[in-house]
């Protein structure tokens, strides 16, 4: 692996891009679906610097090589795109999208244990839908995460929403959101976060993919040091308009230490991560230089 | 235990909670800032420990993350936190 890899955080997407597909969302997803055959062709042709590190991580998942311009990275372009497209109609109402779930009992089971829950997810299929089913079954779940987002995107999306999103209880803006996460845990809070992108801080190596990566320190620090229980969450697509979450436990208690913990816990999260993209492997989203090839 | 003894006690049970080897308790300023530049570094899985820490050697909860950046800003602060709230 090479150095530590940064991510901005913000969509490629611009402001008129995102107000057409919200204005044809209102139509019905196959129409925007059709649109975004056409603006997943001219990402592929035309943007070779975002398009690499799709190759890159189709490369390691399927063992071949991939070349920038491919149907293959066409494909995860446009499944990308679908997802954005789904999430947008799922938090508006409109649309069909189904979610078969085959996790939300796991999540409830961990919960009776009278502890709490910590969730882990990665950027992958639709988990921004994940989010809005576990905000609809578990009220008082909080989710950890930074919206960089621009303004002026953001409050378009927002301002088409119908739905619910769980209460953000904090946006890694400083240096204490592991108190805020610790705190909600030991009060038996359900608390869900991403766990896929190292963001700067602490971290803990793990395989993936034939490489070294870094998950966050403190997702993990925080569960074994509540006593919570740590389940990771999927939601992928199988169909168009229709999901399937699943869900992996993961075991922290056998860890001597909070650090041990997090090595663990990061590798096994990255070893359900590359086990389920074995199954859905366009349904990656994390388009930067995850593995630091740039770097 | 009178405030100078806190403090001293603070420290001491800060370099054994975040295991920092090979610096003296003594060399900690009881006003040094514990987060950030200029001061010891710590980084937020620090500040986790540093709540479990208190909770567990003085009793006293900090579970508000806009209260800790403040009681955490130094020794000094943290020892006037725990006056003011253990029981």
């Amino acid at each position: 692996m090479g150095g530590r890899v940064a991510w901005s955080g913000k969509s490629y997407g611009g402001y008129w891009g995102t107000l057409s597909f919200l204005a044809l969302l209102k139509i019905g997803l196959l129409p925007a679906y059709f649109l975004l055959a056409f603006v997943a062709a001219f990402f592929v042709l035309f943007r070779r610097g975002a398009v690499a590190p799709i190759a890159d991580y189709l490369a390691r998942i399927s063992g071949r090589r991939v070349r920038g311009v491919s149907f293959a990275a066409y494909g995860s372009v446009f499944s990308f795109g679908m997802s954005i497209l789904d999430r947008t109609a799922y938090f508006a109402g409109c649309g069909s999208i189904k979610v078969d779930d085959e996790s939300f009992a796991q999540i409830a089971e961990a919960r009776a244990k009278g502890r709490g829950v910590l969730i882990l997810a990665s950027h992958t299929g639709g988990w921004a839908i994940a989010s809005g089913e576990l905000a609809a079954k578990f009220p008082d779940a909080a989710v950890v995460g930074a919206d960089r987002e621009r303004a002026e995107i953001r409050k378009l999306v927002d301002s088409s929403r119908a739905r619910a999103a769980p209460e953000t209880l904090s946006d890694f803006s400083d240096g204490f959101s592991p108190v805020a996460v610790y705190a909600a845990l030991r009060a038996g809070r359900i608390v869900a976060m991403h766990a896929d992108r190292d963001a700067g801080g602490r971290s803990a190596k793990a395989r993936f993919l034939g490489a070294e990566v870094r998950s966050p320190s403190a997702p993990y620090a925080c569960a074994w040091r509540a006593g919570a229980e740590v389940l990771q969450i999927f939601c992928f697509r199988e169909s168009p308009f229709r999901y399937r979450t699943f869900c992996e436990r993961i075991d922290l208690s056998e860890c001597p230490s909070a650090d041990g913990a997090a090595e663990s816990g990061a590798g096994q999260f990255f070893s359900n991560l590359e086990k389920f993209l074995r199954r859905y492997p366009r349904q990656w989203y994390n388009f930067y230089d995850f593995f630091g090839k740039g770097s | 235990m009178d405030r100078d003894a806190l403090v001293s006690d603070i420290k001491k049970k800060l370099v054994s909670a975040l295991n920092l080897q090979g610096m003296p308790e003594d060399s900690i300023g009881s006003d040094t800032p514990l987060f950030g530049d200029g001061g010891l570094g710590l980084d937020s899985v620090d500040a986790l420990e540093l709540v479990v820490m208190v909770e567990n050697e003085y009793g006293v909860s900090v579970g508000d993350k806009d209260a800790a950046s403040a009681v955490f800003a130094s020794v000094n602060a943290l020892a006037d936190y725990i006056i003011a709230n253990r029981k």
